[in-house]
């Protein structure tokens, strides 16, 4: 009969060192009582739990966030282009801004200050607006940047 | 962010909504906790009654969710802790968008009062009384709990 691990793929590894385990839980009994359960020490004891593959997907999860490079990459609205509207994440309007910064989503064209998308997409990886995924072709985007480069470089050389 | 709470509470001066009857910030010194009173919607086990929210927002606000809860044993709902007063709708959580307002949350929160789901509950007795289509019992469990809450 095969075990539970072989069935299900995963290996022992955490069951292998019970005392580990009860003195993680004995600590997480102990700050649970002091802490708020949101607490961060809470929830990283408490992945420290998991077996290796899912800490991976947790990891994956709250690490939802585009890249910084994506964040800069994201096409600048030129200032006589910029609309008579308002953000809709501060509720301002963009041209009441001496020195707008004002992008524009290149998935679904949504408009948002600059300094407001990059703050929920450094956690985040949609619109705001349209929930669309906005690096769903981010690398395609940078893979053509890329070509256009070497056309140039041609070009001149 | 202070700037934006302070333009929706500009907004909610002038504000008219069939269900909300009050939205104001507890104290107008400090923007960040508010009260809502909304009426239960019409053909809803909720219609002639009203109840209280506590919608408190958070420094990050509006990149993250304000919490929302009903009073302590006041919202009989099958997607509402009943003990806690603590709501479960998405968009309170992971379908949480900058885009939304507090005016916007808390018609949300009436829309859930007629449209509820058993698939996430939060009191299992009246999820399941839906789930199993017992109508009857579902609505008659509502009204014995607000009739003794009103008291």
């Amino acid at each position: 009969m095969s075990s539970y691990h072989e069935e299900h793929n995963t290996s022992p590894h955490t069951q292998s060192n019970p005392q580990g385990r009860r003195e993680i839980r004995s600590e997480f009994r102990n700050l649970y009582e002091q802490l708020t359960p949101t607490d961060p020490t809470l929830i990283s004891l408490l992945a420290s739990l998991l077996p290796p593959e899912l800490q991976e997907e947790w990891g994956k999860k709250s690490n939802e966030g585009c890249s910084q490079a994506f964040i800069d990459s994201l096409p600048r609205v030129p200032k006589d282009k910029i609309p008579n509207d308002l953000c809709s994440i501060c509720f301002e309007n963009f041209r009441e801004d001496e020195y707008p910064l004002v992008i524009e989503l290149p998935h679904c064209s949504h408009k948002f200050d600059l300094q407001c998308i990059s703050v929920w997409l450094s956690s985040n990886s949609t619109c705001p607006v349209c929930r669309d995924k906005v690096n769903h072709n981010a690398k395609l985007d940078i893979d053509t940047t890329e070509a256009e480069l070497e056309e140039d470089w041609g070009m001149y050389g | 962010m202070e700037s934006r709470i302070l333009k929706e509470y500009k907004d909610s001066r002038s504000l008219q909504s069939q269900y909300i009857l009050a939205l104001d910030p507890i104290s107008t010194d400090d923007l960040t906790h508010w009260e809502c009173t909304i009426k239960g919607p019409l053909h809803s086990p909720f219609a002639n009654h009203t109840f209280k929210l506590r919608i408190d927002i958070p420094q990050t606000y509006p990149l993250t969710t304000p919490i929302c809860k009903f009073e302590p044993f006041a919202m009989p709902h099958p997607n509402v802790n009943f003990e806690t007063g603590e709501i479960c709708l998405d968009i309170l959580d992971t379908n949480w968008s900058p885009v939304f307002n507090i005016q916007y949350i808390v018609e949300a929160i009436v829309w859930l009062l007629n449209e509820p789901n058993f698939k996430s509950p939060l009191n299992l007795d009246l999820a399941n009384l839906l789930r199993f289509d017992d109508l009857k019992a579902y609505h008659d469990l509502i009204s014995y709990h607000l009739n003794n809450s009103a008291k």
